[in-house]
């Protein structure tokens, strides 16, 4: 083998260091999830003073370090209906304080009823990822054919002051 | 001496090249993802390692898929490399090329009862009946998954699946978008490089290019000298690969690959043909080939899908005057699956293959018959396979057989049935019996062999036309435990009975030895695998797996020297293997990944000089420990160094003969990647 191909190979290697491009990773559950999350914003209505509150952003609130942490933060960058998007962090269900939207991971544990109390008086878009979570969070994730879909508890909503679009209740797979 | 001072410094000039400002100096877009609509989203297909964990859980069969996570983290860098991490495997490394690799049993050079497939292609060699592994690779981020089923797969894949079944399969072009680059530097892996590139010509069409080039030490002699072997080992490949989803129902797949390489093999003390002179001989190996493959998948509906695959396979395989192949495969496979009533479904399909070899490269010793020409050989196969819920949901009976017709043994089948009992959602039995087949080499069947010749008295084989295939009767039962999705155990028990297994059989007549193969040995062999995985903690993995593996063999009374034909048989494999893996992630840029692995020892009994004598070579247990670390620098970019073989400064792994001698050493080497 003559070592004229070994140079050659290299040679190609530091050019090509030159040229740079960038393209999507293999689709990821929680990347994928993260523009979900995105799309919820422009098809759910928050009660307007939680807004004036907030000076015109957006609080997205994630329980304890959930795979989509890193991929909601980097959705700060791009505001949506002119508001900007600011991810909060927090340890546990108590500490949850000014969200609007909440996700949560299934290795959280909480008592239901009281994410029930902090939805509705906080008017909270509460989303989960595990069966049988839509009894009390309003959004619920789950894989059908690796093809992500969602439940929406409808009552919990409106109870919550937050009105869904009739455009994202006819995509979920079932309405409560 | 020259070369090496010109590779490191493009190594070295390549590296900061990539640190350039220009490189790193735009900002990195989150692109289409938020701009699809809510419908584009659901319409995304997405992986998780989770979905395939769910499936693998249910199979009624000895299944192991060696992952992604455990490709880019053990720090093997070959096939055969690979295959260590799988429960029940057997791999032994030879010399700097060369490779032992079979499950439960019969673990020679070429171990003719393991199929192994690249994408649905095989690459085995029909001629010598084994795996040419020093001319099979791809770039290892190029792999999807590994799955290795142990046990016969002749219901599904054919013959000579009798001990098990490997297949590779590739990441299709639209999981390899971009620029991906690697370079190795190291002891015995010299010097590696890698381009990657992949686009899209459409929105629904993607595409990949890759080139590999490596170049490989030689391992060190048996002896106690510290020589080098001279087997040193390099390859130069690039394939392409294009992915295109024409419609929802229809998705078309084409993939190509050509290399060139070369290597070489020492052999010790080699008797010359006439037994005048014994000398040492560095043999040198030539290995090119091509192929191309496409794939055309058509979904019927949610549950009913039909697949069509058509490859054409050229490769050339020449170990000077030792052996020597070349060959061109065309074959086309077509299968159907759909849910025939509510409670069954269906798995039917129907291939054809026609494999042509050039007659000329066989080897110094070695004449075939339908020498002239070369042999032309077809095979038509079909298979049908049924699984019936007998409980839905809970347990499933699925049966089955493979019918095929081949030009060496005629009409073969292979039925099987197995049984799955879905427990809970935690847990899955399942046993299974099955034949499986193991058609005659071609070397077996037309092949003679010059071993040595002095005037008055040959001693050679001959061709053996009139050989039954060996049949495998293989009974397994197994069990598999989730718990909490944090730990899983997964355990199976084997036992195997084998019929008409091929032996060397001396002849008849005056003054020859003419040795021909025939079909008089059984043997039994059973054992158990074990393997389980526990995520002790976020960040901390543990995999762990066991396996205890007996064979027994016996040899017809009018075979000469039955007994020692026997014995040989029965060393070729360790009695028991360990691992234990650790996957340690100490921070979101940082981890520690450790293999220790534990190969028993192994007899190794040997014909040795002059004939019929055995020798006992006793290769020694060993243990082994591998040791990666893996730091991101920066984003996209990663520096790997790895360290095999930490505890043993050289260790011998398989000897099958007096002439080969070579011991593997302690070995390290440094990994930079950078995809873009």
């Amino acid at each position: 083998m003559p070592n004229r191909l070994k140079h050659i190979s290299l040679s190609l290697f530091f050019l090509s260091c030159l040229i740079t491009n960038a393209f999507a990773d293999p689709l990821k559950e929680y990347e994928v999830k993260a523009a979900f999350v995105y799309q919820f914003i422009k098809y759910v209505g928050w009660p307007q003073n939680t807004f004036e509150e907030s000076k015109n952003r957006f609080f997205i609130g994630v329980i304890n370090g959930s795979p989509i942490y890193s991929f909601l933060k980097s959705l700060e960058k791009t505001p949506v209906d002119g508001k900007t998007i600011v991810v909060k962090h927090f340890n546990q269900l108590a500490e949850v304080t000014d969200v609007h939207i909440l996700f949560i991971h299934p290795k959280i544990v909480f008592e239901p009823r009281d994410l029930t109390k902090m939805t509705v008086s906080q008017h909270v878009l509460t989303v989960g990822e595990t069966p049988g979570f839509i009894q009390h969070g309003v959004i619920n994730f789950h894989l059908q054919d690796s093809k992500i879909r969602f439940e929406i508890n409808n009552a919990l909503a409106k109870n919550s002051g937050l009105e869904i679009s009739s455009k994202l209740l006819r995509l979920a797979t079932t309405v409560q | 001496m020259f070369t090496r001072q010109i590779s490191s410094l493009f190594f070295i000039f390549s590296f900061f090249l990539i640190l350039s400002p220009s490189t790193f100096g735009e900002e990195k877009e989150k692109p289409t993802l938020l701009e699809k609509s809510l419908e584009e989203l659901m319409n995304l297909e997405i992986t998780t390692v989770g979905k395939k964990e769910q499936s693998w859980f249910r199979v009624p069969s000895a299944v192991a898929i060696i992952t992604p996570e455990e490709i880019k983290r053990a720090g093997h860098t070959s096939y055969p490399e690979l295959l260590r991490l799988v429960p029940g495997f057997s791999v032994a490394q030879i010399d700097s090329n060369k490779w032992a690799v079979s499950t439960r049993g019969f673990r020679d050079l070429h171990a003719h009862n393991l199929l192994v497939l690249q994408d649905g292609r095989s690459i085995y060699s029909p001629v010598y009946g084994g795996v040419f592994w020093n001319s099979q690779d791809t770039l290892l981020d190029n792999i999807e998954r590994i799955e290795a089923v142990r046990g016969p797969g002749g219901s599904l894949w054919g013959s000579n699946a009798s001990t098990g079944i490997v297949n590779v399969i590739t990441k299709s072009a639209k999981d390899t978008q971009g620029w991906h680059f690697s370079g190795t530097r190291g002891s015995e892996e010299r010097n590696s490089g890698e381009v990657r590139y992949g686009s899209q010509f459409s929105s629904d069409g993607f595409y990949r290019v890759n080139v590999k080039y490596f170049d490989r030490d030689e391992t060190v002699r048996r002896d106690d000298s510290s020589n080098a072997n001279d087997d040193d080992w390099e390859m130069l490949r690039g394939e392409a690969r294009a992915d295109w989803k024409l419609n929802e129902q229809d998705d078309l797949m084409i993939e190509a690959g050509s290399y060139a390489g070369d290597g070489k093999e020492p052999l010790d003390n080699v008797v010359n043909a006439t037994l005048t002179a014994s000398e040492d001989r560095v043999v040198d190996i030539d290995m090119n080939g091509s192929h191309l493959l496409a794939r055309w998948d058509h979904a019927l509906s949610d549950t009913d899908n039909w697949k069509l695959q058509a490859y054409y396979d050229w490769y050339r395989y020449d170990e000077d005057t030792l052996l020597g192949e070349s060959r061109w495969t065309g074959d086309i496979d077509f299968q159907h699956q759909l849910q025939w009533t509510a409670s069954q479904n269906v798995n039917w399909g129907v291939g054809y293959r026609y494999t042509k070899d050039d007659p000329i490269n066989y080897a110094e010793d070695i004449t075939m018959t339908h020498d002239s020409n070369g042999r032309g050989d077809q095979t038509y196969s079909a298979f049908i396979q049924d699984e019936i819920a007998v409980v839905p949901q809970q347990v499933l009976f699925t049966v089955g057989s493979k019918f095929e017709h081949n030009d060496y043994t005629g009409f073969e089948v292979q039925p099987s049935a197995r049984l799955a009992w879905l427990i809970d959602p935690n847990q899955t039995l399942w046993a299974s019996v099955g034949r499986a087949v193991r058609v005659p080499s071609r070397f077996i069947h037309d092949g003679t062999l010059l071993a040595f010749s002095i005037p008055g008295f040959t001693i050679a084989q001959v061709p053996s036309p009139k050989t039954r295939s060996e049949e495998l009767l293989a009974y397994e039962i197994g069990y598999r435990f989730n718990f909490m999705d944090k730990a899983y155990v997964d355990a199976t028990a084997f036992y195997n009975t084998f019929t008409d297994l091929l032996t060397p059989a001396t002849g008849t007549g005056p003054f020859t030895s003419n040795i021909k193969n025939v079909n008089k040995t059984d043997s039994e062999s059973y054992g158990v695998e074990l393997s389980g995985s526990w995520q002790a903690k976020p960040y901390w993995k543990l995999t762990a797996n066991y396996s205890l593996m007996q064979l027994f063999s016996h040899t017809h009374d009018s075979v000469a020297s039955a007994s020692a034909v026997e014995r040989i048989v029965e060393s070729f494999d360790p009695d028991h293997q360990f691992q234990l893996h650790s996957y340690w992630d100490v921070t979101d840029d940082f981890s520690v990944d450790t293999g220790l692995y534990y190969v028993d020892h192994t007899p190794a009994l040997i014909e040795g000089n002059p004939f019929n004598t055995i020798t006992d070579i006793q290769i020694p247990h060993y243990v082994r420990l591998d040791m990666r670390f893996a730091w991101k620098i920066a984003q996209d970019l990663t520096l790997s160094l790895v360290g095999q073989n930490l505890l043993d400064k050289r260790h011998p792994e398989y000897v099958r003969t007096e002439y080969q001698k070579s011991e593997i050493q302690r070995a390290a080497y440094a990994k930079l990647e950078y995809k873009m």
